[in-house]
């Protein structure tokens, strides 16, 4: 087990290696340069003051020395500036992976809970007045864009309702406590939540009633295993891979943040700044958002092979028999 | 076993957002300016404490506001905190000295010496008293090769200022044409004649020399001070900044014209207008920019108050006019009879334009007899036809526009040349994308655009192909002789009346030969809720401070 943790963790050095590299050639083929968006094109800009910001930026330099320049300057643990701003990137990218967290936890949390609840709720009652109900309910939770959902849950519970703040993640003028910040978290977190929620109970209740029909299901039964243990070891256990899987795949987002909750309810996430970074062709804001969410994603998938291991003993890893 | 999987699982998620909760929200550099702002804090009983929350920095210009000298446009919050050595008046006609650094100024007769007399008794924020020498440093630090200021698009070619294109190439320690006459007086000494030299001055926040000289010029962007304890001269001094969420600011008792009635004036970050618009309505906020749709929904709603005003950047197609077919005036004249220009201003932009006859987007320069050319799509088709232009080409029209606006613009273009027998797809791109094409390959033959300029300032490097050496033939390859002769006359008026009609000639040349399909100016809002006092705001972020006196802004209500 030891020695299956190690090398996947070798394997994964250069693999991020690849990934930045390949991220760094993918914005260097894009037309313009940064400099060209520090400039408002409706001011204009003289080439000598761009020829200036290239050579600071070092962008003067052919790509292959600017990605091992950055790569050394990261190894050594500083991730540089901002070309847009002169903000530092650690410092930033820690302040958003912290906002991000605390918006993302909550709401996959409540989507995991609500949602596997749900779906063994209506797996177990297929057909029934309940699983049309919420099958019909999740659909809408999957479907909904969600700019719409963030919209609607600001204009009817801040500005109609007035019960939560419109936006923003703490009173301004005031100094912050935790009880602001969940107060200023409630609406953005429920309504992230949503998608999670249907997404969860979708998987959990497909495949409950791929599991509730097997043969081993009505052994159990009629061995007169009570129905509540018949369910949760015997049904459940099996059912729950899938959504092992998809629980894995959702962890990226901890820190890759929700783009469009985060911009309608002013909560600064990595979403944004992602989107922000690759507008403006940042390239060390760029690097540093993908460095972290490259490096979570490989963190991921190694929890997740190794989750399967425990969640199913038929599934023995590589190096591990 | 499966319990233990969910209480893993769990207790994983939850692990993650007690650790995210439990880190503090504010970096200790930022905490440490809080207690400055605990006296505005009114215990019970007294008088409410006087704030007014803002998204200063929606819309145009965009970003936050938090150093200046490094933005291309929007840097009017900058003007609470920071003090130019000369303002715009509040309808952005011309310069004043009001409100600003400077009490009045003078030139030699020959237009080559500026002296600046600066205000007395100013002090900088921590206490410290501001001289001239603040000024003399301020413009070598931001033309200090090093400091890599993105300054010449915005102050305009300050480079006339004698020994500075030297100090700037590094090959002189000094700049010789600035000298510290005494402690209220600066001179510049230019190269040549400038009569609007003061003008290109109005974006220049003048910097602490005791607080910065000692920081390396290098790393000025990146500078702490910035965002932990910068001192200006402006009526509201720094008091809390929130990397991504709001700056504090907290009224100046001691500002020279007289001590703010605010408490603290806040500028809150808005990623997009939609979010402030709905903080306005559910009144976390107290004035946002927004876009003309939002301000017609919301004018004649008594709760709110909307501001409006030109964006002094004028819209317009342009040709590469280093393609023969745009060298025919009667092309070119088509395509102004063929698009109506009016239609889309009274139906797209709900009458919030200003249908524009040259490419100069002040008004005040517009000739009172200028051609309409009003919307004939027969004339047009003959037009196109007696110059035997090639309806079989389609041309692709690039814009870095983005938005349903620029959408429902570029399509009905789109239809408009269609009807006229000439074939256009638009083209969306970002910003850089369209420069690589229209300042770099050159290979466009239409392109939608806007442009900027001051009430002092027109753009005139776009069509005098000297003044653009980089571009083969000038920038959009026009070379008129004509047209480089009017734009020298212009800049050689010494007084305004002269420079006025002067301008108006380049106007009446541009609108007469057809020069570029032109298109409109339009309006920019901003809205605030009904209840403040004195509040002023004026949307054309992109063209620098102007006066406002927001140290007698209050709130009533």
């Amino acid at each position: 087990m030891g020695q299956y943790i190690l090398r996947r963790i070798l394997i994964s050095i250069p693999v991020l290696i690849l990934i930045t590299f390949s991220i760094y050639v993918l914005i260097d083929l894009a037309p313009g340069d940064p400099t060209d968006f520090f400039i408002n094109p409706e001011l204009g800009v003289t080439e000598e003051n761009l020829a200036n910001l290239r050579a600071r930026f070092g962008l003067d330099q052919p790509l292959p020395v600017r990605y091992v320049n950055w790569l050394g300057q990261t190894l050594q643990g500083d991730l540089g500036y901002r070309f847009k701003n002169g903000d530092p990137v650690g410092e930033v990218l820690a302040q958003r992976l912290q906002n991000t967290l605390i918006l993302m936890a909550a709401a996959l949390f409540l989507g995991w809970a609500l949602g596997v609840s749900a779906g063994i709720f209506t797996g177990l009652r297929q057909y029934s007045f309940w699983d049309f109900t919420l099958t019909g309910l999740s659909f809408i939770g999957i479907s909904m864009p969600a700019f719409v959902a963030g919209i609607f849950g600001l204009y009817i519970f801040a500005v109609k309702l007035g019960w939560f703040p419109a936006g923003g993640m703490q009173t301004i003028g005031r100094s912050s406590s935790p009880f602001d910040l969940l107060w200023h978290l409630v609406l953005p977190a429920t309504t992230l939540s949503l998608f999670y929620i249907a997404t969860f109970m979708r998987y959990t209740r497909f495949s409950m009633l791929e599991v509730i029909n097997q043969d081993y299901i009505r052994t159990a039964r009629g061995k007169g295993i009570p129905e509540r243990t018949v369910v949760m070891r015997h049904a459940f256990r099996n059912a729950i891979l899938p959504v092992v899987t998809v629980t894995g795949l959702s962890v990226r987002n901890l820190v890759a943040g929700a783009l469009f909750i985060e911009t309608i309810y002013s909560w600064p996430g990595m979403g944004s700044l992602f989107l922000d970074a690759v507008l403006v062709r940042d390239y060390p804001m760029i690097m540093g958002v993908m460095l972290v969410v490259a490096i979570v994603v490989l963190i991921a998938n190694l929890l997740t092979d190794l989750t399967y291991g425990a969640v199913d003993p038929r599934i023995r890893l590589q190096g591990q028999a | 076993m499966s319990k233990r999987i969910l209480v893993m699982l769990s207790a994983l998620l939850i692990l993650s957002m007690l650790a995210a909760c439990a880190a503090p929200v504010a970096p200790a550099g930022e905490q440490a300016a809080a207690p400055e702002a605990a006296p505005a804090e009114a215990a019970a009983g007294e008088a409410p404490e006087q704030v007014i929350i803002g998204g200063f920095d929606v819309g145009p210009g965009g970003d936050p506001q938090v150093i200046p000298y490094f933005q291309g446009a929007g840097n009017v919050w900058l003007s609470k905190m920071y003090t130019p050595l000369v303002m715009m008046t509040a309808d952005f006609a011309q310069t004043t000295a009001d409100g600003s650094l400077s009490e009045s100024w003078e030139s030699t007769e020959d237009l080559t010496t500026w002296t600046f007399n600066l205000r007395q008794g100013v002090k900088w924020h921590d206490g410290e008293p501001f001289t001239a020498d603040d000024v003399a440093f301020t413009f070598k630090l931001v033309n200090n090769p090093e400091s890599v200021t993105i300054n010449t698009g915005i102050l305009g070619d300050i480079g006339i200022v004698e020994g500075l294109k030297e100090y700037r190439e590094g090959a002189a320690e000094d700049v010789s044409g600035i000298t510290v006459v005494d402690e209220n007086t600066i001179q510049f000494k230019l190269t040549a004649p400038d009569p609007r030299f003061p003008d290109k001055l109005r974006w220049a926040y003048v910097l602490p020399e005791h607080a910065l000289a000692d920081l390396p010029v290098a790393e000025m962007r990146e500078w702490d001070w910035w965002t932990t304890s910068p001192v200006g001269t402006g009526p509201f001094k720094f008091s809390a900044y929130e990397r991504d969420q709001y700056m504090e600011l907290v009224g100046n008792p001691d500002y020279w014209d007289g001590a703010p009635k605010l408490d603290k004036l806040i500028n809150r970050y808005f990623a997009d207008e939609t979010a402030a618009v709905l903080a306005l309505q559910a009144g976390d906020i107290d004035f946002t920019y927004v876009s003309s749709d939002v301000a017609q929904s919301m004018e004649g709603d008594a709760a709110y108050q909307v501001f409006s005003g030109p964006s002094y950047v004028a819209n317009f197609l342009v040709f590469n006019a280093r393609h023969p077919q745009w060298q025919d005036e009667n092309v070119r004249k088509a395509f102004l009879y063929g698009i109506d220009r009016q239609a889309i201003v009274d139906e797209i932009y709900k009458g919030s334009a200003e249908v524009a006859p040259c490419a100069d987007p002040y008004n005040t320069y517009w000739p009172a007899d200028a051609e309409t050319y009003a919307y004939d799509p027969d004339m047009a088709k003959q037009l196109l036809a007696d110059a035997g232009f090639d309806t079989s080409v389609e041309y692709e029209v690039p814009t870095y526009y983005t938005g349903q606006l620029a959408n429902d613009v570029m399509q009905a273009f789109q239809a408009y040349l269609s009807e006229i027998g000439v074939k256009t797809t638009p083209r969306f791109m970002e910003p850089a994308a369209w420069r690589a094409i229209v300042e770099g390959d050159l290979n466009y033959d239409l392109a939608y655009r806007g442009m900027g300029a001051g009430p002092a300032e027109f753009p005139d490097r776009f069509y005098v192909p000297d003044l653009y050496p980089t571009l083969e033939g000038g920038y959009y390859g026009i070379d008129d002789a004509q047209l480089v002769d009017l734009i020298t006359a212009m800049n050689a008026t010494t007084n305004f009346e002269d420079y006025k009609a002067a301008r108006t000639a380049v106007c009446s040349y541009m609108n007469q030969t057809a020069l570029q399909p032109f298109m409109w100016v339009s309006t920019r809002y901003g809205i605030a809720r009904d209840g403040l006092e004195n509040f002023y705001y004026f949307p054309a972020p992109g063209g620098g401070p102007y006066v406002d006196h927001a140290e007698t802004w209050a709130v009533a209500k």
